[in-house]
């Protein structure tokens, strides 16, 4: 048997991590376990929080989101003429994936695509009160509004800021949504629906071709356990939604690293308020007593994230309010305003959630503590992609009703509680709480917008169209080699990702 | 009686005395959880420990099995009511009635079982009787194929034929004469299928689509238990051990069960 000098044995073992760190650097690929597969790749139709795991790396935004929510430029930077007026310059020399032109008629042509009724594009709300977009030169455009919308340019850094290829759109119609092209820092390069989504770099990226990783390979796993043995055996070097209860082992462990940090979301149940029993407001009130959210902050996640009294989440420190207390858990006093609302006990309710594991474990813990307080729960396990419709359908007493969050507070309430926002899925109509929204994204001092979302959160906790719960942290895992930064808004931004 | 007969017979006694009793004897309620004693250890007070809402996993299994056993033996007597008859007729009488029924059957074989269940589930909705029903669903065609072979093996024999030549009529005869002596297989696979059957509903529990929370039931328990095995393998211990003890009582009364109605022997 042929025998390795021993000098050179040894030299082999030791350039070992040398030469592992310089393959990495040089085509490699970072395979990632999310939660689900994308339904669609066109940031116009884009619903689901999963699919921004792939959407920001595969499409670039106007403006980009810093971690800590400052907004930086991104394909433009802008400036503000006036309270209605923003305007846009375009970095120059950009093009698409496709090598078409990155220029002010292409973000025309995708703004109003996203605005325009025909098109029918989820994305129409973010964009508030715009009233036009002008185009001054090949690359430059102007935001003009109807009346002021403070959160606009933080609008411009989530998928609503996100520029496709126009030329793509027109030529690969329905297609589009599973052969998309921006100008992302990896561009598509295969999808094999609910098994793996490949991206390679893009070298005409506007940071240059810096992307330590030649391909991101996006594998779905919906069952936490798998995503984390995967994570354990090195499949894997990235995995999305770790199970609160795994963090404290992991952290333990040498060969993985957890990182977390205060999402911006909610995690809340909607009150049906258009028909009985939580169309009347003591019900809500009632079913809000009997919780305590500090059990399933406690039960359910272990202690990670913090307890939710509203929608604003901490992570956001200027609108978040730690003094707001909202109603206190006192099952005594749900009987007495269930007294009051004239039903006899128990009031039979349903709750509807996803049939995951955590939210099940939340659904009984509800279930168990509202029993105590004289509600009948019923626990309706439903399918993930059913979750949407029956939201749209209101076709639930409560429903669970997470929220991933957004940067500008006004993204965590106006969609959720203004009268005709399209996440209002409770279906509460509140005059009151709908001028108090609009006044607060009309004002530009970010100080007197804290003021006005005070008393909007007041006005939420009084009547209760929703049960506030958790706000959660974001949970992820990486191979301890894998150098990368967090967001608070749980998306993985991987220009910067290294090996190392 | 062989040693293999007394085993099944034990196991399948001690079973459904923990499901006619056990509740009664449970320490604790099984659905009302204690947050204050979560994931706790098997100890003297929690003999099995208890489960991620702080409720004893004894009082689960024992709870539990009452709804696994009651899952497999009704949906299989559902199946055996309504499938054995179709069987026997369709065998029996042979010709169109036969074909019609027959490639109904076969309809509902091409699904995978566990596939078909989950189609019955998710379109009716997760609860106890629609579990019952899609597990009965799934045995139906098995039952109606061994009762139809059965049927047209007996339809020629001489006894038979002697019976229609005293000129009785065909619903007498099957009734008299090929029913009760086609019978004994159709026994001997329903035993085997009310195995199968408790396993078939703790694959709907796990996948969310059996018996709901906070009833429990094996299936469910395994579910709840996947995500703590790093932190509590007992939670998944407990009820893979009862279905594994129960599918094992089951297949071996069955054989046994074979074994002496065997004709041949």
């Amino acid at each position: 048997m042929p025998t390795l000098p021993r000098r050179t044995l040894i030299a082999s073992v030791l350039a070992a991590p040398a030469l592992r760190a310089a393959r990495a650097q040089s085509g490699a690929t970072l395979s990632i376990g999310v939660v689900s597969d994308p339904v669609t790749l066109d940031p116009a139709f884009s619903a689901s929080f999963f699919e921004t795991q792939v959407l920001y790396n595969l499409h670039e935004t106007l403006l980009v989101a810093q971690p800590d929510g400052s907004v930086a430029p991104g394909l433009a930077s802008f400036t503000m003429r006036d309270k209605l007026t923003y305007s846009f310059t375009l970095r120059d020399g950009l093009t698409f994936h496709d090598g078409t032109r990155v220029d002010a008629e292409a973000c025309r042509a995708n703004i109003l695509r996203y605005t325009d009724p025909a098109v029918g594009s989820i994305r129409k709300s973010d964009f508030g009160p715009l009233q036009s977009v002008n185009v001054t030169g090949p690359l430059t455009f102007d935001l003009v509004l109807a009346s002021p919308y403070a959160p606009l340019p933080l609008v411009l850094t989530n998928r609503a800021g996100m520029m496709v290829s126009p030329t793509a759109v027109q030529a690969l119609g329905t297609e589009f949504a599973t052969k998309a092209v921006g100008a992302g820092p990896w561009k598509l390069a295969q999808w094999t629906k609910n098994a793996e989504l490949v991206l390679e770099r893009f070298p005409g990226y506007w940071q240059g071709a810096g992307q330590a990783f030649d391909r991101l390979v996006y594998r779905p796993l919906p069952d936490e356990t798998v995503r984390l043995a995967n994570l354990r055996s090195g499949t894997l070097q990235l995995i999305d939604s770790v199970p609160p209860q795994a963090v404290a082992g992991l952290a333990r462990e040498t060969g993985v690293r957890v990182s977390q940090m205060p999402s911006l979301g909610f995690n809340a149940f909607a009150f049906n308020c258009t028909r009985p029993p939580f169309d009347d407001v003591r019900v809500r009130q009632a079913f809000t007593a009997a919780i305590d959210p500090e059990v399933v902050q406690r039960v359910v996640y272990f202690g990670t994230g913090q307890v939710s009294r509203g929608p604003f989440s901490p992570a956001v420190g200027w609108a978040y309010n730690p003094n707001a207390g909202g109603m206190k858990t006192d099952p005594g006093h749900a009987r007495t305003l269930l007294a009051a609302s004239g039903r006899t006990e128990p009031v039979a309710v349903a709750i509807t959630v996803t049939n995951s594991p955590q939210m099940i474990r939340i659904a009984q813990i509800l279930q168990a503590q509202a029993g105590a307080a004289g509600f009948k729960v019923t626990v309706n396990q439903i399918d993930p992609t059913s979750l949407i419709t029956v939201l749209r359908t209101r076709d639930f007493d409560m429903c669970m009703s997470p929220w991933s969050g957004r940067y500008d507070p006004d993204g965590n309430v106006y969609n959720y509680f203004a009268k005709n926002g399209p996440n209002n899925f409770a279906g509460w109509q509140d005059e009151v709480v709908t001028a108090m929204l609009n006044e607060a994204r009309s004002e530009a001092d970010q100080a007197a917008r804290a003021a006005v979302y005070r008393r909007i959160q007041a006005r939420i906790t009084a009547e209760a169209p929703m049960l506030f719960l958790h706000f959660d942290a974001i949970l992820q895992a990486s191979s301890a080699r894998l150098q990368w930064t967090q967001y608070p808004d749980a998306v993985f931004r991987l220009y910067n990702a290294r090996l190392t | 009686m062989t040693a293999r007969d007394r085993l099944g017979i034990v196991i399948l006694g001690l079973m459904l005395l923990a499901a006619a009793i056990g509740p009664a004897l449970c320490p604790y309620d099984p659905a009302v959880p204690d947050f204050l004693a979560t994931l706790a250890p098997p100890s003297t007070a929690h003999w099995l420990g208890t489960d991620d809402l702080g409720r004893d996993v004894l009082s689960r299994i024992l709870a539990g099995g009452r709804v696994s056993l009651l899952v497999g033996v009704v949906s299989v007597a559902a199946a055996a009511l309504v499938g054995a008859p179709l069987g026997l007729v369709s065998g029996f009488v042979g010709g169109w009635t036969d074909s019609v029924i027959m490639r109904c059957t076969d309809v509902l074989l091409a699904f995978p079982g566990l596939l078909l269940a989950l189609a019955i589930t998710a379109a009716l909705g997760s609860s106890l009787p629609t579990t019952i029903l899609a597990i009965a669903v799934v045995n139906l065609p098995v039952l109606a194929r061994v009762a139809r072979g059965q049927a047209m093996a007996l339809r020629h024999m001489d006894y038979v034929v002697a019976e229609r030549a005293l000129g009785f009529g065909e619903w007498t005869i099957l009734r008299r004469c090929v029913a009760p002596n086609a019978l004994s297989p159709v026994i001997v696979q329903a035993s085997l299928l009310l195995a199968s059957s408790i396993i078939t509903e703790s694959y709907l529990s796990f996948l969310g689509l059996g018996v709901q929370p906070p009833m429990p039931s094996w299936g469910n328990m395994l579910h709840d238990a996947i995500g703590f095995l790093d932190q509590a393998v007992w939670l998944a211990w407990f009820p893979g051990l009862a279905i594994f003890a129960t599918v094992l009582g089951f297949n071996l009364a069955g054989d046994t069960l074979r074994d002496r109605l065997d004709p041949r022997d």
